[in-house]
């Protein structure tokens, strides 16, 4: 009985030993777990605007976030994101991340009105780097 | 191409070729319906009768909206497909339930479903990308949202040559 314990214990601590030698020689390397929901990945939506009337990149993502949480609510639009972050020539980069850009492209036919003028904002790409976003609007 | 041509409400303007939405809510009205040549006729039945009659006829485009959502049962799934029969969505007159219970049933017995947006300006026009993102957002398989978004639209203008 006394040497069965011995001898566990004994297994025991010689692997323990060995694990936190393999772990300080970098032999044993524990990477953490890709987690595909947890991962932070940015999604660009480039977007043409169509109207006759100027108008400034607040409004327009005023305009959007307004559309998100008019179809799926503020759980969304918290999970989404939405940002205006370029507007030129009538063409306009907003950026999600990986898991509300569907949420987002569902929701640009709902920003039919800005300011009492009729807007259509059509999509045009989805992007993963704000380097190809910037070089379809043309500005990169 | 064809989209403004063919798919708008009334006379096309450059092709002979037209689309008629017609609400029938009993068999009296029945006899006005004839299929014509370059005639897209979209019938919305308001009664359960109605229904077989229409199909009965040779029309293959049926309308589902927040009117007459009620009145096809389960039931007569299985009639769309013995017809093959095209169902017509529009967007801005469902609700989301009718929407997303409309493609999860399709995808079991109707083969086609259209999403149409039936805007009465260009600034309700949806994108086809957009529809896309709605259609799996409900939790339509991605696969089945691709076929009505962009093959059945096709499958309608074949109906058309083949009139």
């Amino acid at each position: 009985m006394i040497a069965s314990t011995l001898l566990s214990v004994t297994s025991l601590a010689v692997s323990i030993g060995l694990f936190i030698d393999l772990r300080r020689k970098k032999l044993l390397i524990i990477k953490p777990s890709k987690n595909s929901a947890v991962r932070k990945t940015k999604r660009y939506v480039v977007v043409d605007v169509v109207s006759k009337t100027p108008i400034d990149t607040s409004t327009l993502e005023t305009n959007v976030r307004l559309a998100v949480t008019s179809l799926f609510g503020q759980v969304w639009l918290d999970i989404s994101n939405p940002k205006v972050i370029y507007f030129v020539n009538s063409k306009a980069i907003i950026s999600t991340n990986r898991v509300g850009y569907k949420v987002v492209l569902a929701s640009l036919p709902k920003v039919a009105e800005v300011s009492d003028n009729n807007v259509i904002v059509v999509p045009r790409k989805i992007t993963g780097s704000v380097k190809k976003a910037k070089r379809l609007v043309g500005i990169g | 191409m064809y989209y403004d041509r063919v798919f708008l409400e009334g006379k096309g303007r450059l092709i002979k070729a037209e689309r008629v939405t017609v609400q029938i809510k009993s068999e009296k009205e029945l006899p006005k319906l004839r299929l014509e040549p370059y005639r897209i006729t979209v019938v919305k039945p308001l009664s359960r009768s109605v229904v077989k009659r229409v199909l009965d006829q040779g029309f293959k485009v049926i309308r589902i909206d927040s009117d007459n959502f009620n009145v096809i049962r389960k039931g007569q799934l299985n009639l769309f497909r013995q017809y093959d029969v095209i169902l017509e969505v529009p967007l801005n007159k469902v609700n989301y339930y009718i929407l997303r219970t409309v493609c999860l049933y399709s995808t079991r017995y109707v083969s086609d479903v259209l999403i149409s947006s039936c805007s009465s300006g260009v600034a309700e026009v949806w994108h086809p990308l957009s529809k896309l993102a709605l259609l799996t957002s409900l939790g339509v398989p991605e696969v089945d949202a691709f076929h009505f978004v962009f093959i059945s639209p096709l499958r309608l203008l074949r109906l058309l040559e083949g009139s």
